[in-house]
């Protein structure tokens, strides 16, 4: 935040930033990764001893950071670029504040977090001070924040990222097999049968069920039919822009068929088709299962899938009264009911838990980052019964039938548990919708 | 049919010279630089900015200015009938490139050049309007994104039907076949840079529905500025500043 006067701006890391290299007169660093020391390197010699010495923390400041352990080389870069901000504004400090980023349970618990203590100044009301803008406010979100688009990292976060998974301790502070909290929104498309909106994270997903009639397939007289489509919204990623997002759709959907669907034939299918027949081999409903990716930060498959089965079990399919004494070969009269329901039952329903592997690990609800450090991924949907209605690996690297086998019951395990908070927030979410 | 009752009263049961109900919420997409979710009664959109940043495809960089750039989308589930579009239909690209115009008059680009600003505009929900809506959330989000621009660009529609002026409708007076002015004002600058007219009216009541639209406009930026004022707020707060 700058004032001038009465006037104030909280100016974002990315404007800022554009601002400063024009104002510097410096291109743009064209190569993605490691942004940050590109353009270190191209400041004259003579800038950066001066901003060196100007700087609150001075040479020596910098070499203890460059010394305690590896991390900080993470770090040294983008406290060199904010040192170079903090002098271009002539302001002496940059404030980062710690504690009120919600994400971590406690600064202290961060591995990050040693590299704070004594190195930055303390909050003092009377120093001028400089806000990023609402995302950078804490370290590794600088980080990634500087190498937006499809997230390219430098060898060093990678490094950070793989490291912290071997200790169990992920970037933002979570165990190996620990989900993001859920946050289960219904009734968000008053226009369709049912929907909800489900959050991980940054991941936001809306899903949304629509019934329409239609005549059951001639070799299945007494199923209805299901269609899963899933859209990638280029709010979520610039790269989804156009048809960028196709081949993840694509993908999402085909899986998210698999796991949901069954068979070809419709056998061991989560949704029980056969209550959605009206009058066998003349009438049934098409389920039209919708899903959009709103904002992506990865393990957008479970989402997705809790999204559907929270959207599924909203859904109220209204009550048919199909007039008797229709001829057999005439399309048969109906009635549809405007206020009677039938509820869905969506207690066979899977949910999906993603495994992604990374170095020797796998972890569970892997975020973008840590996804794009994977070797593999498997996706196993499991019912409430425990027993497992479809697998899709995804990822080049081979995976041993053991490691499998193991990533399964480790699957089953996790699923309880995202089983059991998904229906508490489901029912929540319902009973705020009912208030 | 009848698109105002005798008591004057329309079909969702509002005055001709009322809005619907609007709500902004900053802030939809976490990793986005700036991100809006705008609602105008059932209408309901999201955008995302991301930018400025450096230009994706070199070819397009203009020395002087950034480049801004908007893609606008429905989801399938958006109308009442579910359809099937794909991205980059006709009449999306219109909007994109309407929305894109918008917001390029009023966003001071000379102050970023060599960089690339994005607008994303998600359509959520679709009762009538959603041109307007596009721009009142692509507005919020560039203001969230930190983009300097010279003023808050908003946007309403009118319409004349039953010879009455009527403000922000909705879709069944939107098909109706009536005239139907969708405007997009400076509010500050009191400048117009967004107008477009289909149908036919004459010229005398183009002035008096081309005022009402004006209306509520400013009663868009009213409301855009308290949330963005309470939004700075928080900000504050949060901070401890």
């Amino acid at each position: 935040m700058i004032r001038i006067g009465s006037l104030e701006a909280i100016i974002p890391w990315n404007t800022f930033r554009c601002f400063f290299l024009n104002s510097l007169n410096f291109p743009f660093p064209t190569k993605r990764p490691c942004r940050s020391f590109q353009l270190w390197s191209r400041l004259p010699a003579r800038i950066t001893q001066s901003l060196l010495l100007h700087s609150h923390l001075g040479e020596n400041g910098i070499n203890r950071l460059r010394d305690t352990k590896s991390n900080s080389i993470l770090a040294l870069p983008l406290l060199l670029i904010s040192l170079i901000i903090c002098e271009c504004c002539r302001l002496t400090q940059l404030l980062v504040s710690l504690s009120h980023e919600p994400r971590f349970p406690s600064p202290a618990v961060h591995p990050l977090s040693r590299l704070w203590s004594g190195s930055l100044p303390s909050h003092d009301p009377s120093l001028p001070r400089l806000i990023l803008g609402s995302k950078v406010v804490f370290f590794p979100r600088l980080t990634l924040i500087s190498l937006q688009g499809m997230v390219s990292l430098s060898l060093e976060e990678k490094h950070f990222i793989k490291g912290g998974i071997a200790q169990d301790l992920r970037c933002d502070g979570r165990k190996r097999l620990t989900c993001r909290p859920i946050y289960v929104e219904t009734e968000v498309i008053p226009q369709a049968n049912g929907s909800a909106r489900v959050r991980m994270g940054a991941t936001d997903v809306i899903s949304s069920v629509k019934a329409e009639l239609g005549k059951p397939s001639s070799s299945h007289p007494d199923r209805g039919k299901v269609f899963i489509n899933i859209d990638c919204s280029s709010t979520a990623e610039p790269a989804f822009e156009g048809r960028g997002g196709e081949e993840l759709s694509a993908e999402l959907s085909i899986s998210l068929q698999r796991c949901l669907l069954g068979g070809k034939s419709g056998a061991g299918a989560g949704i029980d088709l056969s209550s959605l027949v009206i009058t066998e081999g003349k009438l049934c409903w098409d389920l039209y299962i919708d899903g959009l990716v709103v904002s992506s930060d990865g393990n957008l498959l479970d989402a997705l899938g809790a999204a559907i089965k929270a959207a599924l079990s909203n859904t109220g399919i209204p009550r048919v009264q199909v007039a008797a004494g229709a001829s057999s070969d005439e399309q048969p009269e109906v009635d549809i009911s405007d206020e009677e329901f039938l509820q869905f039952d969506t207690s066979g329903v899977p949910v999906i838990v993603t495994l992604t592997k990374v170095g020797k690990h796998y972890i569970v609800d892997a975020t973008s980052e840590e996804e794009s450090q994977m070797s593999a991924a498997v996706s196993i949907s499991v019912n409430r019964q425990g027993h497992i209605c479809g697998i899709t690996k995804r990822g080049g690297a081979g995976l041993d039938p053991s490691i499998i086998l193991d990533m399964i019951s480790v699957a089953k395990h996790v699923s309880e548990q995202l089983m059991n908070k998904l229906d508490s927030e489901i029912a929540s979410a319902e009973a705020e919708e009912e208030s | 049919m009848e698109f105002v009752s005798p008591e004057g009263l329309r079909l969702d049961g509002r005055r001709p010279m009322e809005m619907r109900q609007i709500r902004a919420e900053i802030g939809a997409v976490s990793k986005a630089d700036g991100s809006a979710v705008f609602e105008m009664g059932n209408t309901k959109v999201i955008a995302a900015v991301y930018g400025p940043r450096e230009l994706q495809n070199r070819s397009q960089q203009i020395s002087s200015q950034a480049l801004v750039r908007c893609e606008y989308s429905m989801a399938n589930f958006s109308t009442g009938d579910r359809m099937r579009k794909s991205k980059g239909d006709r009449r999306s690209t219109e909007i994109s490139l309407v929305i894109r115009q918008t917001m390029e008059a009023c966003i001071l680009t000379h102050l970023m050049p060599r960089s690339q600003i994005d607008i994303y505009v998600q359509v959520l929900q679709a009762d009538g309007g959603t041109r307007s809506a596009c721009i009142n959330a692509a507005t919020l989000a560039l203001a969230d994104a930190g983009i300097p621009m010279c003023d808050l660009v908003t946007s309403c529609s009118a319409g004349y039907l039953n010879t009455t002026p009527l403000l922000d409708l909705n879709y069944v007076e939107d098909s109706a076949g009536g005239p139907d002015v969708t405007l997009g004002i400076l509010p500050k600058l009191d400048k117009v840079t967004l107008l477009q007219m289909d149908s036919k009216l004459p010229i005398d009541i183009l002035e008096n529905v081309m005022q009402l639209a004006i209306e509520g406009c400013k009663a868009i930026a009213k409301y855009i500025r308290e949330v963005l004022l309470e939004n700075t707020k928080q900000l504050e707060y949060r901070r401890g500043v």
